[in-house]
């Protein structure tokens, strides 16, 4: 077992975005497996806390973002997800922020996006990643192991209800998410799934997602959940929003994005959301980090287009 | 005195992305998107696209065949000319060529026009390709001009676009008919230029045709964040968009057309293209291909994107989807 000597020397490490070793990652995993297996479906958390969207490998821009936010553990975070794929550091992206919460368990809160399934992380970039990084599949398979510990949700003071995607149809109360069976790779269809897939729309009661997995759902289906489960907002993440952060339905539900300018290509700021210990609700912008805060640009780092 | 790179920096960028535009439509089509059995002759590497990208270089092969054709059925006893300018490494005329019967079976010329340098190192690939020899001279044995390719149904030569006067002269040199109905293609190649250079050039197709058609894909929006990023980052490989300043929207794109000659215009981005123009059964054949989860980007990379075709017919009808 790792000291927290060890890990801080690692975390100070995986801060200047250098990988470690892969032995190291997997005594890291072991510990995060021990730390993520007792903690419920749904994990209950205090204010003040930071919510943070998808971060999806866009390590120097995770920087920026603790910059504004604040470093861990001085500033209690929630990062909902979606940690990997697409950007070039997904591998240093998720590790720090997986050490950080094996040092610091109860100063940072990490649920599970739809990103983080190996399924998808052969298509998106993070088995890839982790072939070139490491030479071999090991890292990938001890990550993608973690990734079915990670909690589904998160309940900030019994009133805030933070989740990956949105709602599901099969799910009513918070007693049915804390009743899965999460420790699998994400599903194809059921509550799971549809935690972590589904989007807000202006739509009347469910349809269809274009997204193939996960539903769309209405103003109503917030309605009634936040009635039934006595909560004030659904904050969740999922879409790019290009303004950082997009409020529905009376302000009942929060889209927080947390990636600017999105595969070094879309253009957008991102957003975190502070809630101080009255859950009053302080959005901060920031952009994506300067050139010359990125290292040595990678030769592979131009965004593809049609040419 | 232009603004920006000097001419051959940019020139240079501009040949680059022949190479680029490779890249997508072997990793497309090997994944079954559309056929393409020959673009993999025209690079040594292989990147695996994004989804997105795959998508959209679908979007953008099946419109552009979608268009070509709707020409061939507009004109089904007619000789006819299908012209690409820029046409880098593209391969429609093989999968034409192999595919498509109302194509083969066609009396018709299929011309290629790019920089020198291009049209070389297409000549090389095509010749160490007896795959790619025999449906450029079918049965004839193999014959090379200096620099060119000339056959009874196609030909491959060289020409910097911008001298249009050149263009004209190298193109009746090589048996362009200018009475014949004509299709002109254009994918990413007016966007580099400055927009009184690819004014010329519509305005030049414009007039040497009696019935033609030109069908144009490239960027446009280059004003929302989403299109500031583009543009810089096209800049930061050498590759300037010198077009889209003056032509940034689709009424700019449809606007270049009628003020340059041509009748008709008609402009869409393509994610209104793909989701209304082109045939579902396909559409919905392609979704099911990969798993998709980059739906915000892809409309904003789709809208940034358009096809514009201006058509010039002697009964005054257009081209369309």
């Amino acid at each position: 077992m790792a000291s927290n000597s060890d890990l801080d020397k690692q975390i100070e490490q995986l801060m200047k975005c250098e990988y470690i070793k892969e032995s190291e990652v997997k005594a890291l995993c072991d510990r995060a497996k021990e730390i993520l297996s007792n903690e419920n479906n749904v994990v209950k958390v205090e204010s003040p806390l930071t919510i943070c969207g998808d971060i999806h490998g866009q390590f120097y821009d995770l920087m920026e973002l603790l910059k504004v936010g604040g470093e861990c553990p001085e500033t209690n975070y929630l990062f909902m997800g979606d940690f990997v794929d697409r950007g070039f550091y997904s591998v240093e992206t998720f590790l720090l922020l997986l050490a950080l919460k094996v040092r610091y368990p109860d100063r940072i809160t990490l649920i599970r996006g739809n990103h983080e399934s190996r399924q998808i992380t052969q298509v998106y970039g993070f088995y890839d990643e982790c072939l070139r990084k490491y030479g071999s599949v090991n890292v990938w398979r001890y990550c993608t192991d973690i990734f079915d510990y990670l909690a589904l949700a998160a309940i900030i003071d019994d009133k805030i209800f933070c989740v990956h995607g949105g709602l599901s149809p099969s799910i009513s109360t918070l007693d049915e998410i804390k009743n899965l069976d999460r420790k699998q790779e994400v599903p194809h269809d059921g509550a799971m799934c549809d935690l972590m897939w589904s989007d807000p729309d202006d739509i009347t009661g469910w349809s269809v997602s274009p997204r193939g997995a996960g539903y769309l759902f209405g103003s109503d289906i917030v309605e009634t959940f936040n009635r039934t489960n006595s909560i004030s907002l659904i904050c969740r993440a999922h879409q790019l929003v290009m303004e950082g952060y997009k409020e529905m339905f009376k302000g009942s539900l929060v889209t927080v994005w947390s990636a600017p300018n999105y595969c070094y290509r879309c253009g957008n700021v991102a957003a975190i959301l502070e809630l101080d210990e009255n859950l009053q609700t302080f959005y901060k912008i920031f952009e994506a980090a300067p050139q010359e805060a990125r290292g040595v640009p990678e030769k592979r780092s131009a965004p593809e287009y049609f040419l | 005195m232009e603004v920006g790179f000097p001419k051959t920096i940019q020139d240079e960028a501009t040949r680059k992305t022949a190479g680029d535009a490779c890249f997508s439509k072997i990793s497309s089509a090997e994944l079954g998107y559309f056929t393409d059995g020959y673009s993999k002759f025209f690079t040594k590497n292989k990147r695996k696209m994004m989804p997105l990208i795959n998508r959209g270089t679908w979007t953008r092969v099946f419109s552009v065949r979608t268009l070509v054709n709707n020409f061939l059925s507009k004109f089904p006893t007619d000789k006819i000319q299908i012209v690409s300018l820029g046409a880098g490494f593209d391969c429609n005329f093989f999968y034409y060529q192999e595919n498509v019967l109302e194509f083969n079976e066609r009396d018709l010329h299929y011309f290629e026009v790019d920089f020198e340098d291009i049209t070389a190192q297409k000549i090389d690939i095509i010749k160490q390709h007896s795959e790619l020899e025999e449906l450029i001279f079918k049965d004839a044995e193999p014959s090379y001009e200096e620099g060119m390719i000339q056959t009874e149904r196609y030909t491959l030569l060289s020409c910097d676009i911008r001298q249009v006067d050149d263009l004209e002269d190298k193109l009746v040199q090589v048996g362009l008919d200018k009475t014949i109905p004509t299709l002109v293609l254009t994918e990413c190649v007016l966007c580099y230029m400055n927009s009184e250079d690819s004014s010329q050039i519509i305005a030049k197709i414009a007039e040497m045709f009696a019935d033609v058609a030109i069908v144009n894909f490239e960027m446009i929006n280059p004003n929302d964040p989403f299109g500031t990023t583009m543009v810089e980052n096209l800049e930061a490989r050498g590759c300037q968009l010198l077009g889209l300043k003056d032509v940034p929207d689709e009424s700019a794109q449809v606007a270049r057309m009628v003020d340059n000659g041509f009748q008709n215009g008609y402009c869409e981005n393509m994610l209104r293209i793909h989701n209304s123009k082109l045939d579902e059964t396909e559409r919905s054949r392609i979704e099911r291909i990969e798993m998709f989860d980059e739906f915000e980007e892809w409309d904003l990379l789709q809208s940034h994107y358009c096809i514009c075709v201006g058509s010039k017919f002697s009964d005054s009808s257009e081209l369309g989807f």
